[in-house]
């Protein structure tokens, strides 16, 4: 009885082991090819705040629903962050999901901070998980630099 | 004592396999080679000396286990530490060389004004790889004593005259 047991959990352990990591990856490279992702800067001149707006469009190719992550946070250097947005998305085995995320910068903070040669820290956050959240990798850039010309 | 040849020559093949290639073969591997992956935050040095390390253990034990009778005491001790070796190599491969991290490996790296970490979240199979060796060693001790009781069921009652 304990026999069957072990091996019937041995072959649970390498089935999930090989479905999720086929899902993680079959699902990430849907979510980072081509034109499933987009980000633009768009400035309003009147107010002066920036506007970040993320598009995705990513495709499940795995054989597991997959949940993507997403979170973009602007801050100072100091670490104080300025404008934070994040969402989620579930998406069915071999189906598409669109989302778009959208970060407001007020011009004051985009003054006080990200102008005239001071630099700010952008921070991307993207997760993919299966199995209920139970297995998945997250990724976190940060990248230091001044405003865009 | 009688030494098994059969142990000794699988125990000999794990260390050079394991052992003498990951800690010799270091040195015939290019610099430029582990520099590139320790920018993106992975040692492979570390990682070939951890690897060599548990070669190291892993032949030890089967050259121990193959010296040993099926019904000693030692056997079993052998058998479970056996088990939780692998459970060990389980925790080393799911935490990408860090098996103290149990299965949720991190890694990262800086160049300029980049960082970047990448978290993976394994513990899931550390959790079911740990379920199947505390059943399996719940079994090798009831196998154990099993056997031991069948074998003193085989021996001759002496009876004092």
């Amino acid at each position: 009885m304990l026999r069957y047991c072990i091996i019937g959990l041995v072959a649970l352990t390498v089935a999930l082991f090989a479905l999720s990591l086929y899902t993680l990856f079959a699902g990430l490279s849907g979510a980072i090819q081509g034109d499933a992702f987009g980000l633009d800067l768009n400035t309003d001149e009147s107010t002066g705040d920036w506007l970040f707006t993320f598009d995705a469009n990513p495709r499940n190719g795995g054989v597991l629903a997959v949940r993507l992550f997403i979170q973009l946070e602007i801050m100072s250097l100091d670490g104080e962050s300025l404008a934070k947005n994040s969402t989620s998305v579930y998406i069915d085995a071999g189906g598409q999901q669109q989302f778009s995320l959208t970060l407001l910068i007020p011009g004051e903070d985009v003054q006080r901070y990200l102008l005239e040669g001071q630099e700010g820290i952008f921070e991307m956050k993207f997760g993919i998980s299966t199995l209920g959240d139970l297995v998945g990798f997250t990724q976190t850039m940060r990248i230091r630099g001044g405003a865009p010309t | 004592m009688k030494v098994n040849a059969k142990a000794t020559a699988k125990a000999a093949v794990i260390l050079i396999f394991f052992t003498v290639i990951p800690l010799f073969g270091q040195h015939l591997i290019p610099s430029e080679f582990f520099n590139a992956f320790s920018t993106q935050g992975f040692d492979i040095l570390g990682l070939l000396n951890k690897i060599a390390l548990i070669g190291l253990a892993v032949a030890v034990l089967v050259l121990l286990k193959g010296n040993v009778g099926k019904t000693s005491d030692r056997y079993l001790a052998l058998s479970i530490a056996w088990k939780l070796l692998w459970l060990f190599i389980v925790f080393f491969a799911v935490g990408l060389g860090h098996p103290e991290t149990l299965g949720l490996a991190v890694i990262s790296s800086k160049a300029g004004g980049v960082e970047n970490s990448v978290t993976f979240d394994f513990r899931l199979f550390a959790g079911l790889a740990t379920a199947i060796v505390a059943l399996m060693i719940i079994r090798s001790i009831v196998e154990f004593q099993k056997t031991e009781s069948a074998v003193t069921a085989k021996e001759p009652n002496v009876k004092p005259d």
